[in-house]
């Protein structure tokens, strides 16, 4: 699949670039960004699932986790404090925070106390 | 050779029958060497498309041709069984009005000057055409409009990576209004255990006409075999009125007034699951408080059913809970209060505790497929045309409000719209006030148009991009949601007679010129490999091509969800009879009661409704079927009817504030006196559906009215004149 | 108990019938049967009067008698009864006279004025030789239809006829129907 392995340079070429910003944002207080609804819902589906959705099934160390696993307020909290594996590593290891912003866009959009009405088809 | 002797031949040849039962189907005649092997009878599996339930079948295939379609036993859903419409799957295969070639016009819109082009020509114009609008307009200058299927997808997903959020989808114009009640009620739209349910009240839903499954078949079962009691509020005399054990001929927009007074005696008779209400719900003291005011002498004047019944079903039904049902229904497009109607019921259903129980309301179970991890693209950021975050902030967001989005596009507010996908959709004939539709498509630069057919849309296009039909396609695999959730494939079951594509070329045809191929960068033969490595068996593809459908033996399951640390999603977590999430957007938390409007002196309420062998708009025209109702009509009471002097069969103007048209009279005791009812898909432009252009339009007097909350359209809002002519 | 003669029929449930059309396309499907005729219909009765309405509908098609009098008056022999009970014309014997049509109590025979012949539902023989159901039973969506063998006492026909009342149509023209109507 082409587009897939460009994507995955492009995540290269991010990734470097965004651990220069990390650092230099180390010395500024990181603060979530307002609420993450201003994030990429259809890229933030699709770092959740490449990156964490990938683990995190059934009987999976960390358990099952979709967006329905915490309210807004939950995955706003979790974000901000950006921790992962019991606080051994933090989020930045497997996406920038740009990626992590659209991540928390799409868990927050579809939490377990959303507002999101169902309807027929996709 | 004379005919007897032909006939001798073919006796007992397949071949005879083959070239009879062709011409029977409508497929023209052709000189064919007589074989002297009849072909090898295929039996293929696939999934029927004729309308939004999806049964499994079994394509019989001789000689490339397909000589019928029969049910397939093994989807629990479809309970083995093929209705009409599905039989006439092979009309709209063979259909000599499809549409074989992509076209464009050549006149003006409406002129049905058409030429035949390459798929290069089209797509380039599609795509030409598009940017264009995008450079002028930006890219939310284009709306995307369609309608359910198993490759609808790839549309919306065009549409979106190209940067428009303008996309606007068929529940608008059905469902939104119960899947919004029922959504902020529990947090999801349940399924209806009809099969179980010992007491059934429902307010239209016509299930013995309009099909859904299994619920259609299980309420036959339910009700003949005297498991289930069945009352039945509707205007007019339906099929499931004839079933069912009391009808009610209920003053059309006063359901919610029954339901109320439902509340009231429930409640105030202390009939309520007082268990489940205190551990599954918020907002039981304040309902209770509320409901007080409408007792059942007071909802016997709205609804016109006496109090003394009103009264008795509320206590027969608390009674046979948990296996009682206030039936959702489906298509809610009625009022402009519908909303509030729909929150009553679930409001119903909740305190009684029929929540996921046998017999009551269940919520979907699911079986997971896999998904193809395809390149995403950025979020359009402009905001939507029709401004749902402002007029219609609780709604669905992907579904849009057509008739809002229409009022706004016309007005060029807030910024323009000028260019129009349309994908498996007919708004020409399919939304109300159709001078408005036809307005909105005339101010279009460019209305592409991707059909089966020539529908109404299709007729008024600037160029038409045809797609195979589902006997001719392989689709993404399909999981249908329900208390017993299936897994249904669909495969080509004949090569595509025409120079046509499956939906998925098309939209990659439009990327391709559009650069935004990355996204569509997969074969469909791919993206069902990876839905189908969720299956349990081995070799799951293999399984589908075989069985068509796959069902799980786990399921029924009851009660999963009935754990006191259950989470509904809900903003509180609990089933809200008071929704909090209503209060915050300042609609009313609890459902409140208001009058519908007055039916004019001297005119009628409009209802609509359907029929077991048409789907809405897109049947009429299929002879098979067709010949059940060559045209429609205007139903109209007897009385009415002779005040008018008007007889059964009798030619009629009938006059909205949207338009007239001319239309056959059927008198008939089936409909109240204050009520016209005609049939959906008739009194087309189109002159390919020749056999569509009988009748009216019920388009064209339909008149622009939503539902307050969902901005679903409201269908039965609009008062007509009726004189004889 | 395989030398014991099958005897097919047809029993109707119609207060099931929803009158959805689909036995009426599933058969025209099936046998190619041209628009404006039908092998099988749907009898509709209206009763009553506003408010209180009463609505029944009722398949028919050809009964498959026990003495058949189609067959009795044809000249040629192109109507005949199988030894199962099936009622059948074959196409090639048939002169198109017509005499069948006026025997028939029950209309269930027409003319098919492109091929000088006539028709009528022969229960699918063609699938009942295949191991199948009639088109129209296999189809219908609330499973109106029992078809089967009458003297296999372990069908379902046969014991939906031990515990039900059911009635036949024209009793009094004698041909002995067998398509039974649950009551």
């Amino acid at each position: 699949m082409k587009g897939f392995s460009r994507m995955r340079k492009d995540i290269g070429v991010l990734t470097v670039g965004s651990l220069v910003l990390v650092g230099l944002l180390a010395l500024v207080p990181l603060t979530a960004s307002p609420a993450g609804q201003k994030g990429n819902e259809t890229k933030g589906k699709f770092y959740f699932k490449q990156n964490c959705k990938s683990c995190h099934v059934k009987d999976a160390q960390g358990g099952e986790i979709t967006p329905l696993s915490k309210t807004q307020a939950q995955w706003q909290a979790y974000f901000a404090k950006g921790k992962h594996m019991k606080g051994t590593e933090t989020l930045t290891k497997y996406l920038t925070p740009e990626q992590l912003n659209d991540a928390l866009t799409f868990l927050y959009n579809h939490a377990v106390d959303s507002p999101q009405p169902e309807t027929c088809g996709k | 050779m004379n005919r007897r002797g032909f006939l001798k031949l073919a006796t007992g040849g397949a071949v005879g029958a083959t070239l009879l039962q062709a011409e029977a189907c409508g497929m023209p005649l052709r000189q064919q060497k007589v074989a002297k092997v009849p072909a090898p009878r295929l039996e293929i599996p696939t999934t029927c498309d004729m309308c939004v339930n999806k049964c499994s079948l079994i394509a019989i295939v001789q000689g490339g041709v397909v000589k019928k379609l029969n049910p397939n036993p093994e989807n629990p859903k479809s309970r083995g069984m093929l209705c009409a419409r599905g039989n006439a799957g092979i009309q709209q295969l063979y259909d000599p009005a499809r549409i074989k070639h992509p076209m464009m016009r050549t006149g003006e819109r409406g002129e049905g000057k058409w030429k035949v082009v390459s798929w290069d020509e089209a797509l380039d114009f599609t795509a030409q055409k598009l940017s264009a609008v995008k450079e002028k307009y930006g890219p939310q200058g284009t709306l995307w409009s369609s309608s359910e299927s198993f490759q609808e997808q790839f549309f919306r997903n065009l549409g979106q990576a190209f940067g428009s959020p303008n996309s606007v989808r068929h529940p608008t114009l059905c469902l939104a209004s119960v899947n919004l009640a029922y959504s902020l009620t529990f947090g999801t739209v349940p399924s209806f255990d009809v099969q179980n349910a010992r007491y059934i009240i429902m307010s239209g839903a016509n299930r013995l006409e309009s099909f859904i499954t299994p619920d259609t078949m299980d309420l036959v079962a339910s009700t003949t075999d005297r498991k289930a009691r069945l009352v039945y509020l509707d205007p007019r005399f339906t099929k499931t009125a004839a079933k069912a054990d009391e009808w009610y001929p209920i003053r059309p927009g006063t359901d919610l007034a029954f339901i109320l007074a439902m509340l009231n005696v429930i409640i105030g008779e202390n009939r309520y699951d007082k268990e489940f209400v205190s551990t599954y719900c918020s907002g039981f003291e304040q309902l209770a408080e509320h409901v007080k005011q409408y007792s059942p002498d007071w909802a016997a004047e709205e609804t016109q059913i006496s109090s003394k019944h009103i009264l008795r079903v509320a206590r027969e039904f608390s009674d046979a809970a948990p296996r009682a049902m206030y039936y959702a229904g489906r298509r809610s497009s009625w009022y402009r209060d519908d909303f509030s109607m729909r929150r009553g019921q679930a409001i119903l259903n909740a305190i009684i505790g029929n929540w996921d129980r046998q017999g009551g309301m269940v919520p979907n179970a699911k079986v997971e497929l896999g998904e193809l991890m395809f390149l995403p693209w950025d979020d359009p950021t402009a905001p939507r045309v029709d401004e749902l975050d402002r007029n219609f902030p609780l709604a669905a967001k992907g579904d849009g409000v057509y008739l809002r989005l229409r009022e706004n596009v016309i007005a060029g507010q807030p910024y323009p719209v000028k260019g129009w996908m349309v994908y498996k959709q007919d708004p020409v004939s399919g939304i109300p006030d159709q001078d408005k539709t036809l307005q909105m498509l005339r101010q279009m630069d460019f209305v592409g148009v991707i059909d089966i057919q020539m529908s109404d849309t299709a007729w008024f296009a600037d160029v038409i991009l045809p797609e195979s039909t589902y006997l001719e396609r392989l689709d993404p695999v399909e999981m249908l949601a329900g208390i017993r959730p299936v897994v249904v494939y669909r495969q080509p079951v004949v090569k595509p007679l025409y120079d046509t594509k499956p939906l998925l070329e098309i939209v990659q045809g439009v990327a391709k010129r559009l650069n935004l191929s990355q996204y569509f960068d997969y074969t469909m033969e791919q993206w069902i490999a990876e839905q189908v490595k969720a299956l349990p068996m081995d070799l799951p593809l293999e399984y589908l091509k075989k069985h068509g459908v796959y069902s799980s033996a786990q399921f029924p399951k009851y009660g999963t969800t009935l754990t006191p640390d259950h989470r509904f999603v809900t903003k509180s977590g609990k089933i809200e009879l008071l929704s909090r999430r209503l209060q915050e957007a300042g609609y009313d938390p609890l459902p409140i009661y208001h009058p519908p409007t007055q039916v004019p002196e001297g005119q009628f309420r409009l209802v609509l409704g359907r029929h077991a062998f048409f789907t809405h708009a897109s049947t009429t025209n299929y002879p098979w079927l067709n010949s059940f109702s060559t045209e429609n009509t205007l139903w109209i009471h007897p009385k009415p009817a002779d005040s008018l002097g008007i007889k059964d069969s009798d030619r009629i103007e009938v006059a909205s504030g949207s338009g007239s048209i001319r239309i056959k009279a059927r008198v008939t005791p089936k409909i109240r006196p204050d009520c016209v009812f005609m049939q959906h898909g008739f009194g087309k432009h189109s002159p390919w559906l020749r056999l569509a252009n009988s009748g009216g339009s019920d388009a064209q007097l339909l008149e622009t009215a939503w539902d307050k909350v969902s901005g679903g359209a409201a269908m039965h809002e609009t008062f007509v004149k009726v004189r004889k002519v | 108990m395989t030398n014991r003669p099958k005897r097919y029929a047809l029993a109707i449930d119609a207060k099931k019938c929803i009158d959805c059309k689909a036995c009426v396309v599933a058969c025209r499907a099936e046998n190619g049967v041209p628009l404006g005729k039908s092998r099988n219909w749907i009898n509709e009765e209206l009763r009553g009067d506003w408010p209180k309405l009463m609505e029944v509908f009722e398949p028919e098609q050809c009964h498959h008698c026990e003495e058949p009098a189609c067959v009795r008056v044809c000249p040629t022999g192109a109507s005949y009864q199988r030894p199962d009970g099936v009622v059948a014309i074959n196409r090639s014997e048939c002169v198109g006279c017509r005499y069948c049509m006026i025997a028939c109590p029950y209309d269930a025979r027409f003319f098919r004025d492109d091929l000088g012949v006539v028709e009528k539902c022969d229960l699918c023989a063609r699938r009942l030789d295949r191991g199948e159901l009639p088109a129209c039973v296999e189809t219908c969506p609330s499973k109106v239809r029992i078809f089967g063998d009458l003297n296999d006492p372990t069908s379902e026909i046969h014991q939906i006829l031990e515990k039900r009342q059911y009635r036949v149509k024209k009793r009094e023209a004698g041909t002995g129907p067998q398509i039974y109507y649950l009551l």
